[in-house]
């Protein structure tokens, strides 16, 4: 276990700094004079040029690379033009929101999806089957965003259940945590639900139809144990990879629905970044979520091989 | 039946031409069959007829401006609503399916490309793997809508950009499919065959082994179809996709978020259309993939 968790930190190490190489890059790329869209068009040449050697931007691109690099080793990853603070501050503020956000809608998309999924198996080719893959299809096909609107439609201004976007802190008040939380989860974890749905139907299906699910059988144990004791454990082990994948749709689909709900989280940050072409932000914030992203899909590795010792070894 | 013939070959190689033939005809006998395939195509269709002679269904120009019709419900004069703006929704929402489609089927046809290219490239020389598929590992370490983002943030909110971004980020699907059928085809004889009698590889990639990869390909391309129109429409929801001057799905969803107490009927009909159209697209890639690769079926 030890060499396969080296071995997958060998191959973690470079993938993250090339990946920060990557987004250092993006932002160099981008056409244009940052300094004159931080001073205006109308800015005094001697200002303009005073701003670029302060940013440092009259030195070559690969000089500014080592200099970004050094500070962002250091956790420095530059200062937000319009918000003023360092942006490593303003996306640790704002990623616990975030964080929230992906954990509940985890929770309801892996409770609703590997329910119906198992549902779905066990009543393999009824109307209870089709029922749910349709459901499911009908999840995935669609846009989340859109799916919020009608939530906020429905739950927030027609029977006024819950609030209509905004945020209280878990310390602040945790029933009005949930309350804020529970429509952007939904909106997120319904639609990622039916993937998991789909997945989780396929993996039983397979392992129902194992020898040893055939010999638990013959034995003449009850369907139940067969099931539980028998065929979900097996099941449940490639389910923990979708953990790894849900982890990149979730975290990428809260950019979407904490801007629908007006929710002050990471995701919210890089848009506004975008929008205000507010490039540290930008920067800083797609490092922060793809190392978030990239350390769980280590920890799903690492958890995959210790309960499938054969991943391992291959 | 078999014709006599001098060398002997060509008997056989009518049989062998028969069962092509008939195994084609058997594959497409399939696909006819296939319930999930046929609704799939026949939403799809539907949709793309609507919105490709969007002119014959409608006649206001989907940017026309009239404020003294700004948030009216659905009427018999404009079906989907009006928007804040006193604009059609009826026909905004087909021309925006345009759009969408547009975006959509130029990502799956490029991706397609460059996943050709870069997965027969890194499936058929060892030596090319390592370095192609790190390269499509550090794309894929970026959760997908946060790579597009960037850069379209980099590129600026245009069309072809969004084109650009979306290329970017979805190549690594189509590269590592068709790298994966191809490490386990050319183990194949008939690939030992073809190169023992001294066929370059250009032709046994070219010849050989993509028409054995085209079904799994054609699945994956039509999930490329489906999840590039929701990305689209999801930069456009956020501001940074299809400039507001374009009739956009997402555009309009956008618009509609600010109006949701008063004029609910805005989001309802461009959401219900890209619902529609990912829907039978889906469907499209779950009928192909039960018949070309049922090893794959869900």
């Amino acid at each position: 276990m030890t060499t396969y968790i080296a071995r997958r930190l060998l191959v973690f190490i470079p993938t993250l700094l090339v990946v920060a190489v990557l987004v250092f890059l993006m932002i160099s790329l981008v056409p244009g004079d940052p300094v004159m869209e931080m001073l205006g068009m109308d800015a005094p040449p001697d200002a303009v040029a005073a701003k670029r050697i302060e940013l440092g931007l009259d030195k070559p691109v690969w000089m500014r690379l080592g200099w970004w690099f050094g500070r962002a080793l250091r956790g420095d990853l530059g200062r937000s033009y319009f918000l003023g603070e360092p942006v490593i501050q303003a996306v640790a503020e704002r990623f616990p929101v975030t964080l929230s956000l992906s954990l509940f809608a985890l929770l309801i998309s892996m409770g609703l999806g590997v329910t119906a999924g198992i549902i779905a198996s066990v009543k393999h080719g009824s109307a209870v089957d089709w029922g749910v893959m349709i459901v499911a299809l009908l999840a995935l096909s669609v846009p989340g965003f859109w799916l919020a609107l009608n939530l906020i439609f429905l739950f927030a201004v027609h029977w006024r259940w819950f609030p209509i976007g905004g945020y209280v802190s878990l310390v602040q008040d945790p029933l009005q945590f949930v309350r804020h939380l529970t429509l952007p989860a939904l909106s997120l974890g319904l639609v990622h639900a039916g993937v998991t749905a789909r997945m989780t139907r396929s993996c039983m299906l397979e392992v129902l139809g194992s020898d040893y699910v055939r010999t638990a059988r013959a034995k003449g144990l009850p369907e139940k144990v067969v099931i539980i004791r028998h065929a979900l454990k097996s099941a449940l082990i490639p389910i923990v990879t979708v953990i790894g994948i849900s982890a990149g749709v979730l975290l990428g689909g809260s950019v979407i629905i904490e801007t629908v709900y007006n929710l002050p989280g990471a995701g919210r940050l890089v848009v506004e970044g975008v929008q205000r072409r507010d490039y540290p932000v930008v920067q800083g914030g797609i490092l922060f979520i793809t190392c978030i992203y990239l350390g769980i899909n280590l920890l799903v590795d690492i958890l995959y091989a210790w309960l499938d010792p054969r991943i391992r070894y291959n | 039946m078999t014709l006599p013939t001098a060398t002997g070959c060509e008997p056989n190689t009518v049989s062998r031409g028969r069962v092509r033939l008939s195994e084609r005809r058997k594959t497409l006998n399939r696909l006819l069959r296939s319930r999930t395939l046929m609704i799939g195509l026949f939403i799809t269709l539907a949709l793309v007829v609507l919105s490709v002679g969007a002119p014959l269904f409608t006649h206001v120009d989907p940017t026309d401006m009239n404020m003294s019709m700004i948030m009216k419900p659905p009427s018999a004069q404009h079906p989907f609503g009006t928007d804040a703006f006193g604009r059609d929704l009826f026909s905004w929402v087909l021309y925006g399916g345009r759009i969408s489609l547009l975006v959509g089927l130029s990502v799956a046809a490029v991706t397609t490309i460059t996943g050709v290219v870069l997965g027969s490239l890194a499936g058929y020389y060892p030596r090319l793997d390592s370095v192609i598929m790190r390269a499509m590992d550090v794309l894929m370490a970026f959760p997908e809508i946060l790579l597009a983002l960037g850069i379209v943030a980099i590129l600026g909110p245009r069309i072809s950009n969004i084109i650009i971004a979306l290329l970017i980020t979805y190549t690594p699907r189509p590269a590592r499919v068709l790298r994966g059928a191809f490490l386990s085809l050319k183990c194949e004889q008939f690939v030992d065959a073809a190169r023992s009698v001294g066929v370059r590889d250009v032709r046994i990639i070219l010849r050989h082994l993509l028409p054995n990869c085209v079904a799994p390909l054609l699945v994956q391309q039509t999930y490329i179809l489906a999840i590039a129109i929701l990305a689209e429409a999801g930069l456009s929801f956020l501001g940074v996709g299809v400039p507001p001057s374009f009739p956009s799905l997402g555009g309009a969803l956008a618009d509609a978020r600010a109006q949701i107490r008063y004029a609910p009927w805005m989001s309802l009909y461009p959401g219900l259309y890209i619902s529609l159209l990912v829907l039978g697209v889906n469907l499209l890639g779950d009928g192909l993939r039960d018949v070309l690769d049922p090893r794959m079926k869900v």
